[in-house]
């Protein structure tokens, strides 16, 4: 079995796929970090914050000032734009892998499972010769054009892509999302204002309908994708689904990202059609281009099929971790992100600082809105990790004052999916004498419905 | 297989389109639409409060031209009158600090207290300052005023020698003209813009009904909050009791310190918010009570809508409770960390902030997120 899958995986195919996902990919990333920078993002995320909610074990990742992020985030933009045409393109993947991810990294506030696609479509592409073919790299270096790749190179894609609405698909597979159609229940009738439409968002069969159907979708469409008979079809309701959710929902370029990203699925022929089409539009590239003599063909390293094991283990892994926690996952978060965990929770909460210094015994309370943006605060305010790291930081700040022994106490109040809110962490805990760590936080209190 | 697949589109937003063609008044479910909750607020809640302040700051400028005039003691009073109930229209602006009033910062211009004393006697003495700088709102606007009415001296007798015998005489008397006019002209812009008639913000207010951020639901829901966290709760009892300060009391922080009417006025911007939440002008209209109701909020065994209403009432009554004047209660007791007006000021937050958008769907952010 070990040998045929091996056999499967070295076995040549078209380059065609892998190259016209190259030039999608970096295409819809330049368009998503141009937008970025022109919404203002880079500033009132980056710059503005007089805090950040630190990765564990990423402390060390830190916002630049304004001019560095910005230059950040334009060496993003050029390396986008160097995997779209294939321009010294195993630097631009590197260069596009390191800068996202380390933005991605500054914050948790901004943490986003489509970021996290990101990075790891990324970086896959460091691993693969989607520039050997039609490109910019193979104008400068005839020498380097190749008709056939190995089919892993195009594999790994579509197996990242199943990875994602599978286990999006099974975090659906919960009480609240198929027995109760929240949060859905919730979102789509706040849209009772749409024209015609409007009137069903507000019907519960519609959000049951919505909930199970989404369900149905991320589990399956893969499956669909794969088989060619399925295909045209399953690509249509790719796109009518992720439409939906575009109209539906604030969730920026990802319905689009998602869209690109499924057309790997299809024939190497739809794939040669698109890049002659492309040609069209840009003839000088087809001149220059050399035709081929022999179908020449890539030479996989050992190495690779090292790290593309692990790198895909740990994808698997990584959303099982929750188990190990005890409670409802919603209510603690433990194990949450990095999970394909999408549009699951709605979710808000609300605390209140208690800072006592033990010398004097003084109390007063700390006011999260003059440290963090409205979006911090409301990112913290559901999660114990990031309510933890602002009490240290509350701690730090304490400590500058003169305030030698602080104890900060969070009394928080969280609603989940409709359920009325309720104390979320032991308020009777001093939260500086806890060290952030994989282990359990045994201060939330259990969720009661 | 691509035409099956378009075809099957096509077939489901058919089947939803003939659906809500053919019976969308028999729908089941909830109904709430929130453009005749806009409007509710907009015409009967909003407008009217710009309208009635300034009619309250017109009456201001007309006591305060006849104070000028003969500075006595019955000119000082109805002048002291007329501008504590402007201080009280007030509190029904304030929550409002988007749209025309954002423009002009109506809200610090109006009322950014404790007012500066230095500032405003140095002003007067040098008879140079200009209203328009940003620099110069803790020397103008209500707090200001307050000073100038009661704040200069111990004595009513004392006070009103500064506008007839004190060599600065005319120049006080023109500060207090300049910044009832000052007050004047800033709410007579913002009331303008709202109305049909004038900017008609009305309008753009009223349409709006999306729930996103830049909708007039996600507006009035965060300024509403903002306002509530930070005016209400915080400067108005909060700092005074020293809740930010280490436990140590301000009592200068104050609002209406010299007119000694802290209470009365943060009762009066609670009552405002709470029939902004109602809906409430003369009557019980659409407000987001209502809405609540509409999408079955509950809370614990009532619904949200009730929970939120009796937090209000809860909270104005323990505020009664406290004794004027605030500045020196605070004074003598300090604060004690189960103070029990603070506390239910802190409950009502987590109804408005964390319950009230969560349920209604409401945005309180504009960046991309998926639900996480």
């Amino acid at each position: 079995v070990f040998d045929r899958c091996k056999r499967y995986c070295l076995q040549s195919v078209s380059i065609a796929p892998l190259v016209t996902s190259r030039v999608l990919f970096g295409f819809i990333m330049a368009i998503s970090i141009v937008r970025f920078i022109l919404n203002g993002w880079v500033h009132d995320l980056y710059v503005k914050p007089i805090f950040h909610f630190t990765y564990f074990g990423f402390e060390w990742v830190k916002p630049l000032n304004e001019v560095g992020m910005h230059a950040l985030f334009i060496i993003m933009l050029i390396s986008a734009l160097g995997i779209m045409v294939g321009f010294f393109y195993r630097i631009s993947a590197i260069l596009f892998f390191l800068s996202f991810t380390y933005v991605e990294l500054i914050d948790k506030t901004t943490y986003l499972n489509h970021y996290y696609f990101v990075s790891l479509v990324s970086f896959l592409l460091i691993f693969v010769p989607a520039n050997r073919y039609f490109s910019f790299d193979v104008i400068r270096r005839p020498s380097l054009k190749i008709d056939l790749v190995p089919n892993w190179a195009i594999l790994i894609f579509k197996f990242q892509l199943a990875i994602v609405y599978i286990f999006a698909g099974l975090a659906k597979l919960n009480y609240d999302w198929l027995v109760e159609a929240q949060p859905l229940r919730i979102w789509l009738s706040a849209h009772s204002h749409w024209p015609l439409v409007g009137k069903l968002f507000t019907q519960t069969w519609v959000a049951y309908a919505f909930s199970w159907t989404g369900a149905v979708y991320d589990l399956f469409i893969v499956f669909l994708l794969i088989n060619q008979r399925t295909r045209l079809f399953a690509f249509a309701v790719v796109v009518a689904f992720h439409m939906i959710t575009w109209w539906l929902f604030p969730i920026g370029m990802f319905p689009f990202i998602m869209i690109l990203s499924t057309l790997i699925f299809f024939s190497d022929e739809f794939h040669k059609k698109l890049i002659s089409g492309w040609r069209k539009i840009v003839p000088w590239l087809k001149k220059s281009e050399p035709r081929p003599t022999v179908e020449r063909t890539f030479v996989t390293k050992p190495y690779i099929a090292f790290i593309l094991t692990i790198f895909f283990l740990i994808q698997i892994i990584l959303p099982w971790r929750f188990l190990l926690y005890p409670g409802k996952l919603f209510w603690t978060e433990q194990g949450y992100r990095f999970s394909w965990r999408v549009m699951l929770m709605e979710k808000a909460g609300y605390v209140i600082f208690h800072v006592k210094d033990s010398n004097s015994q003084k109390y007063f309370q700390v006011m999260p809105s003059d440290y963090l943006t409205p979006q911090q605060e409301k990112m913290m305010s559901t999660q114990p990790d990031m309510i933890l790291e602002f009490a240290h930081f509350i701690e730090k700040q304490c400590i500058v004052k003169g305030i030698k022994d602080p104890e900060v106490r969070a009394e928080s109040y969280v609603t989940l999916n409709g359920s009325t809110s309720a104390l979320f962490l032991d308020s009777a805990i001093d939260l500086t004498t806890i060290k952030e760590s994989f282990s359990n936080k045994d201060w939330i209190l259990p969720y009661k419905r | 297989m691509f035409r099956i697949g378009v075809l099957t589109v096509f077939c489901f937003i058919g089947i939803v389109a003939g659906f809500v063609a053919c019976d969308s008044s028999d729908l089941e479910g909830i109904h709430f639409d929130r453009g005749p909750m806009l409007n509710n607020i907009g015409n009967n809640i909003i407008i009217p409060a710009y309208e009635n302040m300034l009619a309250s700051s017109e009456a201001l400028s007309t006591a305060a031209t006849s104070f000028t005039t003969t500075p006595d003691a019955a000119s000082l009073n109805t002048l002291r009158e007329i501008f504590f109930n402007t201080y009280k229209a007030w509190q029904y602006c304030a929550p409002y600090e988007f749209g025309p009033a954002e423009a002009i910062y109506l809200r610090s211009s109006v009322n950014t207290y404790p007012t500066n004393k230095s500032e405003i006697n140095s002003n007067i003495g040098s008879g140079t300052y200009d209203f328009n700088s940003i620099s110069s709102v803790d020397a103008k606007g209500l707090p200001a005023l307050d000073y100038l009415l009661y704040g200069l001296a111990e004595t009513d007798e004392a006070i009103l020698a500064f506008y007839t015998t004190d060599s600065n005489a005319s120049k006080y008397k023109q500060y207090i003209l300049d910044l009832v006019a000052d007050i004047n002209a800033r709410v007579s812009t913002v009331y303008e813009g709202w109305i049909e008639t004038g900017g008609n913000y009305i309008s753009a207010f009223v349409s709006k009904t999306g729930n996103d951020v830049g909708s007039s639901s996600g507006i009035l829901v965060n300024s509403m909050n903002q306002y509530y966290e930070r005016d209400l709760r915080d400067l108005k009892i909060g700092y005074p009791v020293g809740i930010r300060s280490l436990g140590v009391p301000l009592p200068n922080y104050c609002e209406a310190l010299y007119s000694k009417n802290s209470i009365a006025l943060a009762n009066e911007s609670l009552i405002a918010m709470q029939n902004l939440f109602l809906g409430f002008s003369d009557e019980n209209g659409i407000g987001f009570d209502d809405y609540l109701v509409a999408v079955g909020a509950q809370y614990n065994n009532k619904t949200l809508a009730e929970a939120i209403d009796e937090q209000f009432t809860t909270t104005i009554n323990k505020v009664t409770l406290i004794p004027e004047p605030f500045s020196q209660t605070v004074e003598n007791a300090g604060v004690e960390t189960d103070d029990a007006a603070y506390v239910e000021l802190q409950k009502l937050a987590v109804l408005l902030k964390a319950e009230m958008p969560s349920k209604l769907g409401i945005l309180i952010t504009y960046q991309d997120n998926d639900g996480d």
